[in-house]
């Protein structure tokens, strides 16, 4: 299992490359000119020659490429480089790149652990709930909600939600802000339907399968009421993958809540990184972009991570033979994860 | 003589099981109510769409008539034609610019359809071939397309599909190849995975012992086994592109005002929430209609496609 | 002598809406009190369901019991409620399970698995019943330190030896064991056997042995019940039906036979296939693959016919005498 989590970290450096590498060059391709957004637009073409070489817009594109990731050396325009978690100043607010990124990610970190929480929250036990009466009224019910939340657009429902609790009602703000919140109450609803609906289907399908197995009449044979049978049997089991599910779901809250964000004008990084591409703000946009595309990256790691914890089948094969504590276990894949 | 004969009969025979095979499916598709109906939803709206020039004129409905914003559902407003002065009925109400909010859902239906069709298409014909040649091929061209596919989905999907959009420029066609990337990775999967696990069973080894070549191997008999996930994976995609489009749109980044798209129309109406709610509920449901529908087909399919499926 | 199990007429249908899968046909046996009765007969002829059902288990919505009655120690089983039903499942009928491999729970580690049933029907606490999964696990020949392992880490005949386990920790008075050692290696079998029968002798438990092994029944066993196609066709004690077999499936079964002392005596494949359970032949079900079959067998359902406790369903047997009733 350490050898599988070494590995999959291993595998990690050319997926991040491989990512910068596809963000880097679709905002290479942008037909936006940052030598012409720093200078506006009457400047004489020598200026905007002189600019140009000055922000190594002039270089070759894999050299643009290496600057990126290993910094840049200007004393106006240089930076470390995304390597070093530097990409200097946004060529708009001249704020710079990392600090608006990391001072608004928690913002989204908030949102997406509020979402995670009411999805499993509703998901799971409505999901049980399905399986154990499966094609009963109730259960093509939930399937037809649970389809309609995938169905329904984040942006259209955000704005039905405001509509009813803040402009008929005035029970909620529709503006959100991470100061206050109540105000997060309506995002988050928004932001979860979709994980919901996920992580209901998954816990279905997944208790369906489970309660197929052996072990399942195992466990009533031996005259277990039906309800220990789900829960103590039925449940672990089929958790599992929802884990994994909600592990991914974690994944998508934090890098896809730009629609949410935006509608709510919630300062998260989605709306940073909305703005951004408006305003073609190249620096921003790359920083924004590969930052939650590595943080995406890292949580599905984790979940994997995770899932072979869980699962005693997995486990074993890291223990090999010796009994420790789950815990102990996890902080210690960890801390060796980390020395690597 | 006798070898024609029998090459005559032959597809004839392979017809008519097709035909019974096609009565079977139907029968199992269709004990599913819901995806029947929602067979019919689409099929209505698809005609609708198709038609819309007959029902609404274009250039109406991309027409601003300021006189009549906001009008309500039903109310009567006056349109100019020429000189006269004629009085129209909106059956949904106009938007902020006096449009005719049901003529521009019809004819953002039709936006819609192109949509979801022509992405799925794209993806699936690029995502199918990468997916064949890694499965089938293995070795090096596994490894680089599984490793981009690896790399495709480690960016959020929604983000993928805005910096293309962004790089590329705004345009109808760069919104369809935003889309359809999005997609790609999934067809990628579902193809490379279905011909691992039917290259090794038994019927294809029996092919490649009987001398069958390579690609005819490939098309016959592992098409034939794969095309089930494809067509399930389609038609939910026809459902999802619908809905990344209106998104993209929405954030102001796929097809823009005045021509007639949901997400558009929706945008707009944002502003006017508390004033207007009218112009926010129509084509708010009109995609939540048709996304649910391509879902419920989606799942029909899958249940009566599924051969161990008995319910 | 009163017997522990009496099943009278059990019919058993499993139906879809495509088809109804007619799986036990007016099936009926008795087993007396701490003997061993070995079921026998081809996958699919409605052994597991018979089992299951003693358990009112038979899996819904599909399956159900259409008639027939149960009686355990006197009590008709399918008149319990529910939860009268939980009491008996586990601590007065056990049942084992064909397949060792899925019959554990991957998530739960083997002592807690035995120690639930426990706390389940004597109510003792969590040490107590910890301390007997402990000893079940010892007198099946595993050591109790292993109670904390989880079921991966044990082999298929230690898996078994766990159900096992599993099964006799209330003691329970009658135990359906469904084809114990099918799923385990040939060397293993025999082990796990010898051991099942030694406790089965020290508990005193009635069982009603499920095989496809012959050699299993002549060594185990005290009667002898044939399945075909959802019905007993011939039942007796060992001697009478290994001695004196009359039911030409059941002389099909020993046809190859030279030996019963023997080792390796499995049943072997009779000409032609058991009937679809779907659409089961008119008359007699065994007809169209019997060599003595005759137009009546193919009109007419046998009924049985007794002598000595010896049972046969074949018209063959019982002549004029039969045709009355
Ligand atoms: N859950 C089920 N649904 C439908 N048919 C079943 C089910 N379980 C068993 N059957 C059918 O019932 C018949 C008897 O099966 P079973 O009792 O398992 O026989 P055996 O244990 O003797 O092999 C078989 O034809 C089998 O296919
Ligand atoms: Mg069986």
């Amino acid at each position: 299992m350490l050898k599988y989590a070494a590995r999959r970290v291993l595998m990690l450096v050319p997926v991040l490359l491989g990512v910068t590498f596809i963000v880097f060059s679709l905002m290479y391709l942008t037909p936006s000119d940052p030598a012409q957004i720093v200078l506006g637009s009457n400047a004489t073409p020598a200026a905007y020659a002189q600019m140009r070489a000055d922000m190594g817009l002039d270089r070759p594109f894999l050299a643009q490429y290496l600057h990126f990731l290993f910094g840049y050396k200007h004393p106006e325009f240089g930076y470390r480089g995304l390597a070093f978690g530097d990409l200097g100043r946004s060529y708009v607010t001249n704020r710079i790149v990392f600090e608006l990124i990391l001072s608004s990610f928690p913002n989204t970190v908030i949102l997406a652990i509020g979402a995670l929480a009411l999805a499993l929250a509703v998901g799971v036990p409505v999901g049980v709930i399905s399986a154990t009466r499966p094609y009963s009224t109730v259960d093509m019910a939930f399937t037809v909600l649970a389809l309609l939340g995938a169905s329904m657009p984040v942006f259209w429902f955000a704005m039905v939600l405001i509509y009813f609790f803040a402009n008929r009602l005035g029970m909620l703000p529709a503006m959100a802000n991470p100061s206050n919140a109540l105000s997060l109450a309506l995002p988050i609803v928004t932001l979860s339907m979709n994980s919901m609906a996920i992580i209901m289907r998954m816990t279905r399908s997944s208790m369906l399968e489970v309660m197929r197995q052996d072990y399942i009449r195992t466990a009533r044979v031996k005259g277990l009421g039906e309800r220990l049978v789900v829960r103590k049997h039925a449940l672990r089991n089929a958790l599992i993958p929802v884990i994994t599910v909600a592990g991914l779901q974690f994944g998508h809250l934090l890098g896809g809540a730009v629609l949410t964000e935006k509608i709510f004008s919630y300062p998260g990084i989605g709306s940073i990184m909305v703005d951004a591409i408006y305003q073609k703000d190249t620096p921003q946009i790359l920083g924004s972009v590969c930052f939650v595309a590595i943080i995406f990256t890292l949580v599905n790691l984790f979940v994997d991570i995770m899932y072979g914890l869980i699962d005693p089948r997995i486990k074993t094969a890291v223990q090999s033979g010796r009994k420790k504590a789950p815990g102990k276990e996890l902080a210690d894949a960890l801390k060796r994860l980390f020395r690597k | 003589m006798r070898s024609s004969a029998s090459s005559g009969s032959k597809p004839l025979r392979a017809l008519a099981r097709a035909g019974r095979n096609l009565g079977q499916f139907w029968r199992r598709f269709s004990r599913n109510k819901l995806a029947t109906a929602s067979l019919a939803v689409v099929l209505v709206f698809a005609s609708v769409a198709a038609l819309a020039d007959a029902f609404f004129d274009y250039g109406f409905v991309t027409s601003n008539q300021l006189d009549n914003a906001f009008l309500k559902p039903l109310e009567s407003g006056t349109v100019y034609e020429g000189e006269a002065e004629l009085e129209h009925r909106y059956l949904l109400g106009a938007d902020n610019y006096g449009r005719d909010i049901l003529g521009r859902i019809v004819h953002g239906a039709r936006v819609s359809m192109v949509i979801g069709f022509v992405t799925v298409a794209m993806a699936l014909v690029s995502g199918g071939a990468l997916g064949a040649l890694a499965g089938y091929k293995g070795k090096a061209f596994d490894t680089i397309i599984m490793r981009a596919t690896d790399i495709l989905l480690s960016i959020p999907t929604i983000l993928l599909s805005i910096a293309i959009v962004a790089a590329l420029g705004n345009s109808f066609f760069n919104l369809l190849i935003a889309i359809s990337a999005s997609m790609v990775p999934g067809y990628i999967r579902i193809v490379r995975a279905s011909i691992i696990t039917v290259k090794d069973q038994e019927f294809v080894e029996a092919a490649r012992c009987i001398g069958a070549s390579d690609s005819r191997i490939v098309f016959k008999h592992i098409l034939v086994n794969i095309a089930s996930p494809l067509i399930v994976q389609s038609t939910l995609n026809v459902g999802s592109s619908i809905l990344w489009a209106s998104s993209l749109s929405f954030l102001g980044l796929g097809i823009l005002p005045p021509k007639p798209e949901w997400g558009n129309m929706l945008s707009e109406a944002r502003e006017f929430i508390q004033y207007a709610p009218h112009t926010l509920f129509a084509p708010g449901l009109a995609i939540v209609v048709t996304v649910l529908a391509y879902n419920l087909i989606g799942d029909g399919l899958r249940d009566a496609l599924d051969p161990k499926l008995k319910r | 002598m009163a017997a522990i199990l009496d099943i009278r007429d059990l019919v058993v249908h499993y139906s879809s809406d495509r088809e109804t899968v007619r799986a036990v046909n007016g099936l009926s046996l008795s087993l007396e009190r701490g003997k061993v009765l070995g079921l026998v007969g081809e996958t699919g002829a409605g052994k597991t369901t018979t089992a299951l059902s003693v358990l009112d288990m038979v899996q819904e919505p599909q399956g159900k019991i259409v008639s027939g009655t149960i009686l355990f120690e006197g009590r008709d089983i399918r008149a319990l409620r529910p939860e009268e039903m939980r009491e008996v499942r586990g601590k007065e009928i056990a049942m084992i399970f064909q397949d060792p491999m899925t019959a554990l729970n991957p998530l739960i580690t083997v002592g807690e698995q035995i120690a639930e049933t426990v706390r389940r029907h004597e109510g003792l606490p969590r040490e107590d019943s910890e301390r007997r999964a402990g000893e079940m696990l010892e007198l099946v020949g595993i050591p109790a330190s292993r109670s904390r392992d989880y079921p991966h880490q044990f082999s298929g005949g230690m898996k078994q030896r766990v159900v096992i386990a599993i099964a006799l920790a209330c003691n329970p008075k009658l135990l359906l064991a469904d084809e114990p050692t099918t799923a385990l290696d040939v060397t293993i079998q025999a082990q796990v056997l010898e051991m099942m029968s030694e406790l089965i002798k020290k508990f005193g438990t009635s069982v009603v042995m499920i095989t496809h092994d012959l050699g299993i029944v002549a060594e185990n066993c005290d009667h002898v019940a044939t399945m075909y196609a959802g019905e007993v066709v011939e039942y007796g004690t060992v001697d009478q039906v290994f001695g004196d077999p009359r039911h030409p499936y059941t002389i099909g079964l020993f046809g190859s036979l030279p030996n019963l002392d023997e080792e390796s005596d499995r049943l072997t494949p009779i000409p032609g296939l058991m009937p679809d359970p779907t659409d089961l032949p008119a008359g007699c079900f065994f007809s169209p693959r019997c060599p003595r079959a005759t137009e009546r067998c193919q009109a007419e359902r046998p009924s049985d016919s007794e002598e000595g406790g010896h049972r046969v369903k074949c018209h063959l047997f019982g002549g004029g005498k039969e045709e009355g009733r």
